[in-house]
């Protein structure tokens, strides 16, 4: 689309063109007619020629002019309709009507932003670096966790098909030599196709994706919790960041109600990638009454996974419009089956099915017009048969599972601008979490002596303060207040700070 | 559960769901022209090229970064009285572009926000209707932001925000350009 109707230059090209043709054949007429009459001498022609040339010299200076006036008036405002306030009949030079319009979104917008909105990869971080002390047998431990550097690329195929992964380096990432001192991983966390159809269903094609559960598990990023470590939640009973290879579907149900239904490798009840040894020897279970779900998760990779029953995953997300600034999600997440193949006891009998059903309830509250936020969770996951868990087979009396592994947590916060103190646009935000978790409750059953420490019954005071410079960048400092009912268990306090980036 | 079922159920969905998958385009300009100027018979095209000058006094007012050369404008007439203008805008939600339109009174007043295009795969949430309601009744001199006046929504946070600080852009867009 033209910014200008009928452009200046357009008209002196026209004039420029037509002049010169009328004077050309001007020329030719005159040199015929003076044909008759006389010759003209060599000289004469020439002479014509020059004055030719200079009038098309002189055209061609008066047309670089106009169209260096054009481009001024375009730098210089000019507003392609002169008034849009007061001119009310539409402009001959203007698009007429809507439907003449030819700056749909889905062309190349008159003004550039549009146009970047296909074929470009697009490359979002987040990030987090920890440091500070943690309480440990022997004393307080110092020190730094470049815990850890996402990247985010994105490719918008078409305005329907996106790509989207999440690649992750862990503790700094990894290295082939030791003595590089390099503990970290690099993980594939997410890598999938979404089509998108309507707002009422919108397929994610077979991919790594995170399980739809909760809320921190979906949206991770350090500026979405206050606290330097993720809520305590989903640090084991949520096994977060819960990523399987899956396919889903997703959209709205109606205004304020949104689902996604994932089918996913399900979880598994071994600890280690290898799955169960070939060899009969003891193996780690991915359940248990101190870990929780925390090695629980399938691997993604080379077809590693150990048993053959998928996992079934549905979050509804939902913000009444009735309680304004409340907003929240429900999910449920089933499996038929965690025993991997070939698992066993120690006494080495077979262990057989057993399976995994999963709900979650958290609530976010803004209070309208005011700094003050509450959150609120809770968790419970239900083993369908306790005696076929490999904790309450491995010959360890103390890490067994019980009916439920639960938990809940509540948190208030307080968004501080600082805008008159220190910064516009910076916020702090202090905030405290209780949460508690039972891990071992009632119900346990296998070949264990069932004798639980009580390490399974926790507690965590989290109080900090968060402070967010802009809303991609987040200063972190917290003290953690670890508590369990082992009479003999090591202090797990922490202090630490925090950055945390996302964008 | 035989486990060869388990593993259909997958394939099922992959197989089953509309191949030709098309465009989530919301709401065509035409289409957003009409829903927000219902009264309107006419649109005109009334585009405006900023001057260095304008860029920076919309970004002084707005607070915001104007990284458009120009903005897309037309003027809602009804039997040649101007009715308001309706104003194409784009912004980043977390990775990709935000089409979206904001349709002022003649005297700079948000009567609606449209969503014409959204192509991330989170965030969709912003097309709410209650959401996007909060807008309503804007003014250039309205003082708002995300978490003030204009309720966050979790898991669109950068969506939301970035939706928000483009309506006040695009106020002080019509301070500077339209009044």
């Amino acid at each position: 689309m033209k910014l200008l109707p009928t452009s200046f230059s357009n008209r002196f090209k026209a004039i420029a063109c037509g002049a010169f043709l009328v004077t050309t054949s001007s020329f030719v007429v005159a040199q015929s007619s003076s044909a008759d009459q006389q010759t003209v001498s060599n000289a004469e022609l020439l002479k014509e020629m020059k004055a030719l040339e200079a009038k098309v010299a002189t055209l061609e200076k008066r047309l670089a002019h106009y169209e260096n006036t054009e481009m001024r008036n375009e730098t210089a405002g000019t507003k392609l309709n002169a008034n849009p306030h007061h001119d009310e009949s539409p402009s001959k030079n203007s698009v007429a009507t809507s439907s003449e319009t030819a700056a749909s979104p889905n062309e190349r917008s008159l003004f550039g932003l549009g146009y970047r909105s296909h074929a470009v990869l697009s490359i979002g971080a987040y990030g987090e670096l920890k440091f500070g002390g943690q309480d440990a047998p022997g004393g307080w431990k110092n020190g730094f966790d470049a815990a850890r550097i996402v990247l985010l690329p994105t490719f918008q195929v078409t305005d329907s098909i996106t790509f989207n992964a999440e690649l992750e380096f862990e503790h700094g990432g990894i290295a082939e030599d030791d003595d590089d001192k390099l503990t970290g991983g690099i993980d594939v966390e997410q890598a999938f196709v979404d089509f998108k159809f309507n707002d009422y269903f919108n397929w994610r094609a077979p991919g790594v994706d995170v399980v739809p559960f909760g809320f921190i598990n979906l949206f991770h990023e350090p500026t979405q919790f206050y606290s330097v470590n993720r809520p305590e939640l989903y640090l084991g009973l949520i096994p977060s960041t819960w990523f399987e290879g899956s396919t889903s579907i997703y959209g709205k149900i109606v205004n304020n109600l949104n689902y996604q239904f994932q089918i996913n490798t399900g979880l598994e009840d071994v600890g280690s990638k290898e799955g169960v040894p070939a060899d009969r020897s003891p193996y780690e279970g991915g359940i248990t009454g101190t870990e929780a779900l925390g090695l629980a998760r399938t691997p993604i990779g080379d077809f590693h996974q150990t048993k053959n029953a998928p996992g079934f995953a549905l979050r509804l997300s939902y913000t009444p419009p009735i309680v304004p600034g409340l907003t929240g999600s429900s999910s449920v997440f089933f499996t038929p089956n965690i025993t991997p193949r070939g698992a066993f006891a120690d006494d080495g009998h077979s262990l057989g099915q057993n399976s995994v059903t999963m709900l979650d309830t958290e609530l976010r509250y803004r209070v309208p017009r005011t700094g003050l936020e509450f959150r609120g969770e809770v968790a419970d996951v239900i083993i369908g048969t306790p005696s076929n868990l490999r904790a309450n087979n491995d010959g360890d009396p103390e890490n067994n599972v019980g009916k439920h592994l639960w938990g809940f947590s509540l948190e208030a916060a307080y968004h501080l601008e600082l805008s008159n103190r220190v910064r516009n646009g910076w916020e702090l935000v202090p905030f405290y979490r209780y949460t508690y978790e039972n891990l071992q409750t009632g119900g346990s059953a296998g070949i264990d002596d069932n004798l639980p420490t009580g390490q399974g019954r926790r507690q965590f005071h989290t109080f900090g303060l968060a402070l967010f410079p802009t809303p991609q960048i987040v200063l972190k400092l917290d003290y953690q207040l670890a508590l369990d009912d082992a009479p003999d268990s090591p202090r797990a306090d922490h202090l630490l700070g925090a950055v945390g980036f996302f964008f | 559960m035989t486990q060869l079922p388990r593993w259909i159920l997958p394939a099922a969905i992959s197989v089953t769901v509309p191949l030709p998958s098309y465009a989530v385009q919301y709401l065509t300009v035409p289409a957003a022209q009409k829903l927000c100027f219902p009264e309107s018979d006419q649109f005109v095209a009334a585009h405006v090229v900023f001057t260095p000058a304008q860029i920076k006094a919309i970004e002084a007012a707005s607070e915001q970064k104007q990284v458009l050369r120009g903005q897309e404008i037309w003027r809602a007439m009804k039997g040649g009285k101007l009715q308001g203008f309706f104003i194409v805008d784009y912004v980043i939600g977390k990775h990709l572009v935000i089409d979206y339109a904001v349709a002022l009174a003649p005297e700079g007043v948000v009567r609606q926000i449209e969503i014409l295009n959204y192509r991330e795969s989170y965030g969709g949430e912003i097309r709410n209707p209650d959401w996007r309601k909060q807008f309503v009744g804007k003014t250039p001199r309205s003082r708002f932001a995300l978490n003030n006046g204009i309720a966050n929504i979790s898991g669109a946070t950068l969506s939301s925000r970035h939706v928000t600080d483009g309506v006040r852009r695009i106020l002080a867009t019509y301070e500077v350009c339209l009044k």
